[in-house]
């Protein structure tokens, strides 16, 4: 039994797998992720092999395989849909788009250094907002006339918010709004690397159904695993 | 002598621990400008740290005797400068042409050719924003490529003397060197503008011209040779006016002595590149490349080093001895990358650079010896990457990547370098057939994981392509 683990800036991801994934858990990093990764082996029992990645991945030190995030989704996201010709991640501290050619990465493209295009951006307004995380996707859904959000940088789009509040403008269609703006941030990326359907759309980004949204008024029909946040524990595993 | 060990990248206290085995005779046996007494080089990289070189503790060197040489000799020009002039040899600055003025500074007894925007690997290896501050105070802030440095070091009067006489390169130059060339005039210097004429493919735009082709296959109008020429002209004069020597003989000597080196750093690199194992760590060859530009300040030292660099890497290779794991990925890596740290991590992370593309193509080909002079100086700038279309620029590494020698491309990107804004994508587009990372060279410092893990990744692309 091989434990996949993926350790994010935001949340760390642990999986079981022995042909099948057995168990999953996820947590929050907060800063901590030595303390996360032991909460994962001592919560995930029964394995005998580790493989680690993401950004902390160097910090399992008895890992019996590391790689990167690029490698881990690939196999993920492929291992789930055979058929997929890219890959959109939205995780917390970057967005990827990975495009895949005979199931193998051809080409990635990672925004890791602007926070507009990444789940922070998501939760940066959603405190801005007063809003709840879990609220900020569903206020999203009852939208009919997304605001139009110019600014693709996190502080100005906030400046941006706030006049649109104070304008008196439905909080559904800021929150849409704001959607609407990371996925044209990600498009922007993509365009890098041109993206080919068909696509799956994976990362806690993904768990977001406001995002989900406007990422298919983008892109149309998107390939959305069960378990969208485990994608990279889930290759890591698979890497052994 | 020193007898050199089994090849492998060492950190500082390695070699100054093995600096201690380099007996007096062979340290003073090393020495610049013709052999003066004050002219020894020769020292453990560590003492370079004193002057301010703390990202040497990062870095890794070859730990050949040769590697050694060349290093002390590297990191020794701003102290060669400053003794030049207090022997009363001349310095002129030549800035933004890459690869062709200095060939006719040369000519002239006493007078040292160097490039002040080399100073952009200094913060880098100073690990210190003094330099890129300054540029921003005065006028260059962090929207002008890393050459900005070269500002505040004509603004500091510290890294260099003052040049005695200065020639720019504009027009077909990076833009913005130029506009850092233009506020270094702006401090009170006074250089003489050369121009370079035109980027992009020419045969579109002067459709009725005579066209030619240089010796390594570059079309050009025939009428860019006659303007080259008559540029040339114009720093020969101000040289004579400047020197008061007008002797023609000395500039065909000069364009031989350039050969030589040239000739040596295209068999090094032939060497380097199609050996089994990697014989010369990659850092040590950029190096090597761009002291084709002027020697560091020396040019016969430099050509001295270069052929014991040589005669190491021959040696190596006939051994069948490497730097590098016998698995290293074969990579191209296009526009040199300021940090020099980025050189030795992309070789830590698996990867092995086997043809480069650093954008002083003009400085690498032979100058031809049988015709006039400035004709052949111009015809070997006409193959400037500078200059001609992107994709002149990258032919080689196309080639290269064709005939499955290269598995990947790493592109380093500098903010505000107006080449990698207008090629980068065009390359990558060119580029299509191999896994292509292209990254931004960050500020001193400015290394993360997240870096790390992008190269990482492209490095795991590459092998899972090649199985």
């Amino acid at each position: 039994m091989v434990l996949g683990i993926d350790i994010g800036s935001c949340y760390t991801k642990g999986v079981l797998f022995d042909g099948s994934i057995k168990n999953k858990i996820v947590i929050k990093t907060f800063f901590k992720p030595r303390q996360a990764i032991e909460e994962i082996t001592s919560q995930l029992k029964g394995f005998d092999r580790i493989a680690a990645t993401g950004y902390g991945r160097e910090l399992v030190t008895d890992a019996d395989v590391i790689i990167t995030e690029i490698t881990a989704f690939a196999r993920g996201a492929t291992y789930v849909n055979s058929s997929i010709n890219s890959i959109i991640d939205l995780g917390g501290q970057d967005s990827k788009i990975i495009k895949i050619r005979d199931g193998k990465v051809d080409r990635f493209i990672m925004n890791d250094r602007c926070a507009a295009g990444t789940g922070n951006f998501v939760e940066k307004i959603a405190q801005a907002l007063g809003l709840r995380l879990e609220e900020f996707g569903n206020f999203a859904l009852n939208s009919n006339k997304p605001e139009m959000i110019d600014s693709l940088c996190v502080v100005m789009a906030e400046t941006e918010i706030l006049s649109l509040v104070s304008e008196g403008k439905r909080l559904e269609d800021i929150v849409a709004g704001v959607c609407d703006a990371l996925v044209r941030r990600i498009t922007g990326l993509g365009a890098q690397i041109g993206i080919e359907e068909p696509i799956l759309f994976c990362g806690g980004g993904a768990l977001n159904p406001g995002l989900v949204k406007s990422m298919k008024r983008i892109f149309g029909d998107l390939i959305i695993p069960d378990i969208p946040q485990f994608i990279g524990a889930l290759g890591a595993a698979l890497s052994i | 002598m020193f007898e050199d060990l089994k090849p492998k990248k060492i950190n500082l206290t390695e070699w100054s621990h093995q600096f201690r085995k380099i007996s007096d005779q062979i340290i003073k046996k090393y020495k610049y400008y013709g052999n003066q007494d004050w002219g020894i080089y020769l020292s453990p990289p560590a003492t370079f740290m004193v002057y301010g070189a703390r990202q040497l503790k990062r870095l890794k060197f070859d730990n050949s005797f040769a590697a050694l040489r060349l290093w002390g000799f590297v990191f020794n020009e701003s102290e060669r400068l400053f003794r030049a002039k207090q022997v009363g040899k001349k310095v002129i600055a030549t800035m933004g042409d890459l690869g062709t003025i200095p060939v006719i500074v040369m000519s002239f007894p006493d007078c040292i050719p160097f490039y002040p925007e080399c100073i952009w690997w200094t913060p880098f290896f100073n690990e210190s924003f003094i330099l890129l501050d300054m540029a921003t105070k005065l006028g260059a802030p962090e929207p002008a490529c890393f050459s900005r440095a070269a500002l505040a070091a004509f603004y500091k009067k510290a890294y260099f003397p003052k040049p005695d006489l200065m020639f720019a390169s504009t027009g077909a130059s990076c833009d913005d060197y130029s506009c850092i060339m233009q506020l270094i005039e702006g401090l009170g210097y006074n250089p003489i503008w050369i121009e370079i004429p035109f980027r992009r493919k020419s045969r579109s735009y002067f459709v009725a011209d005579d066209y030619e082709h240089t010796k390594w296959g570059i079309d050009y109008p025939k009428r860019f040779e006659t303007y080259l020429m008559s540029e040339y002209e114009k720093v020969w004069q101000n040289m004579v006016e400047f020197t008061d020597i007008n002797n023609r003989n000395y500039l065909a000597k000069s364009i031989k002595n350039a050969n030589r080196l040239r000739k040596l750093v295209e068999n090094i690199k032939k060497l380097s590149y199609e050996a089994e194992l990697a014989p010369f760590p990659g850092l040590e060859l950029m190096v090597i490349e761009f002291g084709n530009l002027y020697g560091y300040a020396d040019f016969d030292e430099w050509t001295d080093i270069i052929e014991m660099v040589y005669a190491t890497i021959s040696e190596r290779v006939q051994k069948g001895e490497g730097v590098l794991n016998p698995d290293a990925l074969p990579i191209a890596w296009v526009t040199p990358s300021p940090d020099p740290y980025l050189l030795n991590l992309v070789e830590d992370l698996g990867c092995r650079i086997v043809a480069t593309e650093y954008v002083i193509n003009q400085a690498l080909v032979e100058i031809e010896e049988d015709i006039e002079p400035f004709q052949a100086l111009a015809r070997s700038f006409l193959n400037a990457s500078l200059i001609g279309s992107t994709e002149q620029r990258v032919r080689r590494i196309i080639e290269g990547v064709e005939h499955g020698r290269i598995s990947g491309v790493l592109i380093t990107n500098m903010l505000g370098c107006s080449h990698c804004a207008m090629e980068t994508r065009l390359i990558q587009q060119m580029l299509s057939k191999v896994p292509v990372l292209s990254i931004d060279v960050p500020a001193p410092f400015g290394i993360t994981e997240q870096l790390k893990s992008r190269i990482a990744a492209f490095v795991e692309t590459i092998r899972c392509a090649r199985r």
